[in-house]
């Protein structure tokens, strides 16, 4: 996939229809970015990659490349 | 045990007991006696608890509760060995977990599916195959506090679980005939496999936000097999179209 198709999907997931996000964009950062975003972000990655993540691993996570990076980074192209 | 609780020489079938709650009822109900036909996908798993079973009369069923067809086969040579059907728990059960943005018709059919309709199907073919009016039954569906009390990212799992607490209603009414009982369980957060993978969900204070909602603490397994124990037993012979809340004082609030 893309990555920029995924930041797309991301977006949608979260509904983020307001602010333009990158992969760089600091997760926390994200207009009303709560549980319930990381439970999207979950739903998201099993939907579209098959794996589960937990939350425990996305308090990991910074940002969208961070997530694309444990998602595994063969699941991307530029 | 020879009390009102007896469950000695019932035909009893259980669903989803592999692990978590519907294993701890196969576990308990063979402690009462019952000769017990536990349903799964997973062989080894099944071993696993008749292992932990009460050495009585016991059989296991592989199935894919997706394959409706299939039931009947899967009884049938039970039912040849040890009599009509008396008791049926319905406990098998999946999670999905997701905002309602997220929420896809294929979430929503999935939890449906097995959690509701499987219960449904296999109420009607042992009502309609493999029960007996002079012996009557009991049929027990779990569903869930999320049935009753709103929770989000629960929306597909809370409905799937409402089918079952509405559904059995209408359907004590017909069972009736027969002389089958149709109760449900409702329990909050017991901890379980589902619970565990539902949990991984959220974040850590979420967690424990919940674990402040429930003045007893969560549930065991247990907890939701004693009261199986008593619905399947003459015990509640006045009970029918009705909901047994466990929740650990979550609703009390």
């Amino acid at each position: 996939m893309q990555k920029k198709e995924f930041i797309e999907k991301f977006k949608e997931a979260l509904e983020i229809t307001k602010s333009t996000i990158d992969e760089n964009t600091p997760l926390k950062s994200i207009d009303g970015f709560d549980s319930m975003s990381v439970m999207a972000i979950i739903a998201l990655v099993d939907e579209l990659f098959s794996k589960r993540l937990t939350a425990k691993q996305l308090a990991e996570v910074s940002n969208i490349k961070n997530l694309m990076e444990l998602i595994g980074s063969e699941n991307f192209t530029s | 045990m020879d009390t009102q609780f007896s469950l000695q020489g019932r035909n009893i079938i259980i669903t989803g007991a592999s692990s978590g709650i519907g294993r701890s009822i196969a576990i308990y109900c063979s402690k009462a006696g019952a000769n017990l036909l536990i349903l799964g996908r997973n062989e080894k798993t099944l071993k696993e608890t008749t292992e932990m079973m009460t050495p009585v009369h016991h059989s296991i069923g592989i199935i894919d509760l997706n394959n409706f067809n299939s039931y009947a086969d899967i009884i049938a040579p039970f039912v040849e060995n040890y009599g009509k059907i008396s008791g049926l728990v319905h406990s098998a059960g999946i999670e999905f977990s997701g905002p309602y943005n997220m929420t896809k018709p294929v979430n929503f059919q999935n939890v449906f599916n097995i959690n509701a309709v499987a219960g449904f199907e296999l109420a009607r073919v042992v009502a309609s195959k493999f029960s007996d009016s002079d012996v009557g039954g009991s049929f027990i569906f779990i569903s869930s506090i999320r049935a009753l009390f709103g929770f989000e990212g629960a929306t597909a799992y809370a409905a799937s679980k409402g089918a079952v607490l509405s559904a059995s209603r209408s359907l004590a009414l017909e069972l009736v005939k027969k002389r089958i009982r149709v109760n449900t369980v409702s329990p909050s957060i017991v901890l379980t496999p589902l619970v565990e993978k539902y949990f991984a969900s959220l974040p850590e204070e979420n967690i424990k936000k919940i674990k402040e909602q429930h003045p007893l603490g969560f549930g065991k397994p247990e907890d939701v097999a004693n009261a199986c124990i008593y619905l399947l037993s003459d015990a509640s012979r006045w009970m029918t179209g009705n909901n047994i809340i466990l929740d650990g004082g979550y609703s009390v609030r």
